[in-house]
C-alpha cells in the first residue's frame, strides 16, 4: 500500500518532467538563424533598416487611413441607424449588438498595432552590425506582432460586413412589414 | 553698523535668497515634469501613432484629412425605402474603402522577403546581390 503511493508521486514528477522537456525543446522547423545569415544580417544592415522603416511608415499610413474609415462607419452611420430603428420602434437587437462588438474590436486594433509599432521600433533601434542576432529575432517578433494586428484588421472587416448582411436582413423585414 | 541695520541685512538677504531658490526649484519642477511626461508618451505607445513628428512628413501627406470620406446618415426620421436605400449607399461606399485594399496580408517581414534567409544567405553576402 505504502509503495503504491510512493508510486504516484514519482509517476507524477517523471511524467511532469517529461512534458517540460518536450515543451522546451525547440519546435520542428524552428527558424534558426546560422552564421552565414548573421553574416548577411551584418553586411546589409544598413539597407535592412530602410527597408524595415519604409515598412513602418507605409504601415502608419494605411492603419491611420483605415481606421479613420472604420471610426466614421461606426460613428456616422452605424450609430445613427441604430439610433433610428430605435426611434421609429424597430428591432435593431442584432445591429446593435454588432456595433458594441465593432467598437470594442477598435480598441483591440489599436492595441495590436501599437504592439507591432513598439516591436518595429525595438527592431529598428539594434545595431545590427554589431549585435545580428538580436535584429533577427527582433525583426521575427514584429512580424509576430504584425501578423496579430492583421488579424485584428480582419476582425474589423469581418464586422463591418457583417453588419452589412444583417442590414440587408433588417431592411428586407422592414420592407416586408410596410408593405 | 547696529543690530537693526544687521537685521535688515540678513532679511534682504533671505528674500533675495527666497526668490533665487523658487526660480531654481521651478526649472528643477518643469525638468521634472518634461520627462516624465517624455517617459510616458514614450512607454504609452503614442509615440508610434504621433504623426508630428520630424522624419513623417511623407507619410503625413498619404494620410487622409478630408472630413467627407464617409457620407453621415441622419439619425432621425422614418425608416422607409429610401432612407434605407439611402444607408445602404453610404454604406457600401464607406466599406469599400475598406475591402478595395487588402492590407496586413502580405508578409515583408518574413526573411525570405527580408532576403535574409538560409537560402539567400548560401547564394550572397550582400542583399539582391
Amino acid at each position: 500500500m505504502s509503495r503504491k503511493l510512493l508510486a504516484l508521486p514519482v509517476a507524477a514528477l517523471i511524467i511532469g518532467g517529461l512534458l517540460s522537456a518536450i515543451h522546451m525543446q525547440p519546435a520542428r522547423g524552428a527558424d534558426v538563424v546560422t552564421d552565414k545569415q548573421l553574416t548577411l544580417i551584418r553586411n546589409n544592415c544598413t539597407n535592412l533598416k530602410v527597408t524595415l522603416t519604409r515598412i513602418q511608415n507605409s504601415d502608419l499610413s494605411l492603419r491611420i487611413n483605415r481606421d479613420y474609415v472604420y471610426q466614421a462607419i461606426a460613428n456616422q452611420l452605424m450609430v445613427p441607424l441604430n439610433q433610428r430603428i430605435a426611434s421609429n420602434q424597430l428591432d435593431g437587437t442584432d445591429l446593435i449588438a454588432i456595433t458594441a462588438d465593432f467598437k470594442k474590436a477598435d480598441k483591440d486594433y489599436y492595441n495590436a498595432y501599437k504592439s507591432y509599432a513598439n516591436a518595429m521600433s525595438n527592431a529598428t533601434s539594434i545595431d545590427c552590425t554589431r549585435q545580428p542576432s538580436q535584429f533577427y529575432d527582433a525583426v521575427a517578433e514584429a512580424r509576430k506582432q504584425r501578423k496579430s494586428f492583421y488579424q485584428a484588421d480582419q476582425t474589423m472587416v469581418d464586422l463591418m460586413n457583417n453588419y452589412r448582411s444583417k442590414f440587408t436582413a433588417f431592411s428586407k423585414q422592414v420592407k416586408a412589414e410596410q408593405d | 553698523m547696529d543690530n537693526r541695520e544687521e537685521k535688515e541685512v540678513i532679511v534682504h538677504r533671505s528674500k533675495s535668497h527666497r526668490l533665487a531658490t523658487f526660480i531654481v526649484l521651478s526649472g528643477v519642477v518643469a525638468v521634472l515634469l518634461v520627462f516624465v511626461s517624455m517617459a510616458l508618451y514614450v512607454t504609452s505607445g503614442a509615440e508610434q501613432l504621433d504623426l508630428s513628428r520630424p522624419g513623417l512628413a511623407k507619410v503625413r501627406e498619404q494620410v487622409q484629412t478630408d472630413d467627407q470620406t464617409v457620407e453621415s446618415f441622419s439619425s432621425d426620421g422614418t425608416l422607409d425605402q429610401n432612407s434605407l436605400s439611402e444607408f445602404a449607399d453610404k454604406y457600401d461606399k464607406a466599406a469599400a474603402q475598406i475591402n478595395k485594399v487588402k492590407a496586413f496580408s502580405d508578409d515583408p517581414l518574413s526573411p525570405a522577403s527580408l532576403q535574409i534567409d538560409a537560402k539567400s544567405a548560401n547564394t550572397n553576402t550582400t542583399l539582391g546581390g
